[in-house]
């Protein structure tokens, strides 16, 4: 197998305007930081976001103006309140959000990492979200009638913030396990998958360890070094959410001018 | 804790009304999605309804986001999310693992609250329309809709306000029992939908699909509820006061230590 271990701008060079992209992580564990800041200051537009909960990856991309729209069962920033950014973007219109519950999201990944065009659910039933997503009702044998069916996700790329890896790209979920996440259906779902870690390790751990393995490196397309690469948010058993960089970027995200500097800031000092 | 004029702690009496609700060998779902005082409602007044349940000997587990049966004699110091999902317990699922538990019907009861709830028990926790026809935006659905569709019976935590309990809600998150001609068989839904909704200063179940004014707590009168309500809720014939908690039932709610908010 061929090396994966590439430099960050590198791997995000990769996503192209226009693309869909998929976040891992969920509220305040594990979101994929790191590429999410290199994103913001790349070249890349008109990105359609996808991701189970969302929080500070997808409201900063937003304010850096690269969403055309957001699949999501969530954005919000947890117990620190609501995403101010978002918020504004969502009523103004400049970006679409696409509201899913979490069951029939994660149904949807899963549809899409079966390599089918289409998935159940019965969670939308009688929603305002099954109008909004376009879910069609459905009748099928074997007992499936008044099922919705909803797009599958399949999106281009696949962000994910893990503990480690080698340089052949298999990822590695150490102990403890202190996340609510579905990294491992959203990885399988996209076409190419960028994985940041806190650290690489020899490929002898990983087989001496193969019982933690979550992603082979054969289904990864690139993996990135990233030390504190899931801050403001946590990553277990490296660090824990950062709260006083989560209250700044809250702050900053409560106004237009504030998001505007915070990615001025972010886009200087990665020039 | 805040009180609601009435001299009595607010929060111990929603827990105990809903306490006398939960049932031994039953496992009750908390999300941790919420902040502030839905943060509080959601998971303090559960929290401290399955402590008092497990002092009368009811076996009532809860399943905390992705944490099955945590031990409630050990709570951690605070929810911020390390020491929340650090919490002893004996599994920490996937959660997509933890979503199929919903959907095949292994969940009891749900704890939820809402932005807007209309007298059918259809919640909105997604957006709100503005006076200008623009929407305002909340965090999102989160497992609401399955909290509604799946789970045995959900339970509505919410304070009453006019705002809050409205005629009809502007987006429906989650199904309630009605809305139009349509019911819950009419669509499906295998879950038992909404059964209770503990406030701050009554208890309303459903008749027919329909909100039902069930208890109020110790010196209010159904006037003062329905003065904090966007329509008026049907009344049961039974209504009834709850009794404040015995001395036993005090000392026992005192003797949880709820986790606190970290921010």
């Amino acid at each position: 197998m061929r090396p994966k271990l590439i430099e960050i701008d590198e791997a995000v060079g990769l996503v192209r305007s226009g693309s869909s992209v998929a976040l891992g992580g969920a509220t305040m564990r594990r979101k994929p930081m790191a590429l999410v800041r290199a994103l913001a200051a790349s070249d890349a537009a008109d990105l359609d976001l996808w991701t189970w909960i969302g929080s500070t990856d997808v409201d900063l991309l937003i304010g850096a103006g690269k969403v055309r729209s957001v699949n999501s069962a969530y954005v919000g920033f947890g117990a620190f309140g609501l995403a101010q950014t978002s918020r504004r973007a969502f009523a103004d219109g400049s970006v679409e959000f696409r509201d899913w519950s979490e069951s029939s999201l994660v149904a949807s990944f899963k549809a899409g990492a079966s390599g089918l065009p289409v998935a159940l659910t019965r969670a939308l039933a009688g929603t305002s979200l099954a109008d909004d997503l376009g879910a069609e009702r459905v009748d099928l044998p074997f007992g499936g009638e008044g099922l919705h069916a909803v797009p599958a996700a399949r999106p281009d790329f696949a962000l994910i913030h893990a503990q480690s890896a080698d340089e052949l790209g298999n990822v590695r979920r150490r102990r403890p396990n202190r996340s609510d996440d579905i990294d491992h259906v959203i990885a399988a779902s996209a076409r190419a998958l960028i994985v940041s870690v806190e650290e690489i390790e020899e490929t002898e751990a990983i087989f001496e360890n193969r019982d933690e393995t979550l992603i082979p490196g054969h289904y990864v397309s690139a993996v990135v070094h990233a030390p504190g690469g899931a801050l403001p948010t946590g990553c277990d058993g490296f660090y824990d959410p950062d709260l006083a960089q989560l209250a700044a970027y809250a702050e900053a995200s409560r106004t237009p001018e504030g998001i505007s500097a915070f990615v001025a800031d972010l886009r200087g000092a990665r020039a | 804790m805040s009180g609601n004029g009435s001299g009595h702690d607010v929060n111990a009496l929603m827990a105990l009304a809903l306490s006398r609700e939960l049932r031994d060998g039953e496992i009750g779902f908390i999300g941790v999605g919420s902040s502030g005082r839905a943060h509080e409602l959601v998971t303090g007044i559960p929290m401290l309804a399955a402590h008092l349940a497990h002092g009368r000997g009811i076996d009532f587990d809860l399943q905390i986001g992705p944490l099955i049966a945590p031990d409630l004699e050990r709570p951690p110091a605070s929810w911020f999310d390390n020491e929340i999902y650090g919490w002893a317990s004996p599994a920490l699922l996937a959660s997509d693992v933890n979503m199929e538990a919903f959907l095949r019907g292994a969940v009891s009861v749900g704890f939820i609250s809402g932005a807007q709830i209309d007298r059918f028990g259809n919640v909105n926790v997604s957006k709100i329309r503005g006076g200008d026809g623009t929407w305002k935006r909340l965090g999102g659905a989160l497992a609401l809709p399955e909290h509604c569709a799946f789970a045995g019976r959900a339970v509505l935590l919410c304070d009453l306000s006019e705002r809050t309990f409205v005629e009809e809600v502007d987006f429906v998150t989650g199904f309630g029992h009605r809305r139009g001609e349509t019911t819950r068989e009419d669509l499906g839904l295998p879950g038992g939908g909404p059964a209770l909704v503990v406030t701050d200063l009554a208890t309303f179940d459903f008749e027919g699909g329909e909100m039902r004014l069930a208890a109020l707590y110790p010196g209010i009168s159904p006037g003062d509820v329905e003065e904090r309500m966007g329509f008026v809720p049907a009344r049961a014939p039974d209504l009834t006061e709850l009794e404040p908690p015995s001395e036993e039932e005090a000392a026992r709610l005192a003797s949880l230590t709820l986790p606190a908010l970290p921010y």
